[in-house]
């Protein structure tokens, strides 16, 4: 039987949350399998999961449409790039939150948990997650790309 | 945090790395920080869940991480920080956690952790926790790890 990565269940976290957040309409794209090395464009967003498979969550942004998304959530313009960060990590949290809680509900044997986020932001970034077979769809929205990679250890 | 917590990282560090080769584990500065702007050119991060929460993040030169997979690999040169030396590091990444989160059992404390991931580039800010992280520099014969400790119970 092969074990999935439920992708589809995270893209939906995601597009409910920015319609909820934000009030915009998401658009995700095809679901592909993520190649060896993950390059962010600026802000990435990693959350583990951990329990009965162990895994990780990427969600990556541009700058530009982090400080969009940040000030659409926190109802006020001109924020620190601080309060962009910890407002992207929350959000990535939210949706992760979102996407866990619906796969616990479908598979009541895997108890899978998160772990806080962390945020990294710079240039160019490549994130390489050994032992992980990961997807990736790209959604876009009135801010611009939202990237998310969800991966597990083994499994398809 | 507390700083009772960090002590089975460094306890890890200090059991682990001379298994795979590295030896005069030494404890150098330690910091703390509220947001962490990273010089490194390597950081590896594993989360923490169940009952210690947070993240760990290991940071090392890109001449440090080619030595310690060198190392590793019973001296094979490593002239470029391929797959196979990220490979080698997120395994010693995943040996010292599993490590450490063995010494918090024995707290008393039950922690999952998450997989290692590599991450790579330049002028990178990085924020593993909502509360402070601790910084430890660790130095081996292959140069300085720094281990950032970013939990909480």
């Amino acid at each position: 039987m092969s074990e999935g990565n439920y992708i589809e269940l995270w893209v939906n976290a995601l597009l409910k949350n920015i319609q909820t957040m934000a009030e915009m309409e998401g658009n995700p794209g095809q679901t592909v399998a993520q190649p060896t090395i993950f390059v962010s464009r600026g802000l990435a967003v990693i959350i583990g999961i951990t329990g009965a498979r162990s895994g990780r969550i990427i969600l990556d942004i541009n700058m530009e449409t982090a400080r969009q998304l940040s000030e659409v959530f926190n109802g006020e313009t001109g924020l620190e790039e601080d309060n962009i960060i910890d407002s992207m990590a929350e959000f990535a949290n939210i949706v992760s939150g979102h996407g866990i809680t619906q796969v616990n509900n479908l598979q009541t044997n895997l108890a899978l948990m998160l772990t806080p986020p962390s945020v990294f932001r710079g240039n160019k970034i490549n994130i390489t997650s050994p032992k992980i077979n990961a997807e990736v769809v790209e959604i876009d929205t009135p801010a611009g790309s939202v990237k998310i990679s969800v991966g597990f250890e083994g499994g398809s | 945090m507390d700083s009772k917590l960090v002590n089975p990282f460094i306890a890890a560090m200090v059991s682990v790395l001379p298994m795979l080769g590295l030896t005069d584990i030494k404890r150098g500065n330690v910091a703390v920080k509220d947001k962490l702007t990273t010089t490194k050119d390597v950081t590896v991060l594993i989360g923490l869940s169940q009952d210690i929460r947070g993240n760990v993040a290991y940071g090392l030169s890109d001449e440090c991480a080619r030595n310690i997979a060198s190392t590793m690999m019973g001296g094979m040169p490593v002239p470029e920080f391929d797959e196979m030396a990220q490979s080698a590091i997120s395994e010693l990444v995943n040996m010292v956690t599993a490590n450490a989160a063995t010494n918090l059992e024995r707290l008393g404390k039950s922690v999952n952790i998450s997989p290692p991931t590599l991450v790579t580039g330049e002028n990178i800010t990085v924020r593993i926790s909502q509360v402070q992280t601790l910084v430890i520099e660790i130095f081996t014969t292959a140069g300085t790890i720094e281990l950032n400790v970013g939990v909480e119970c």
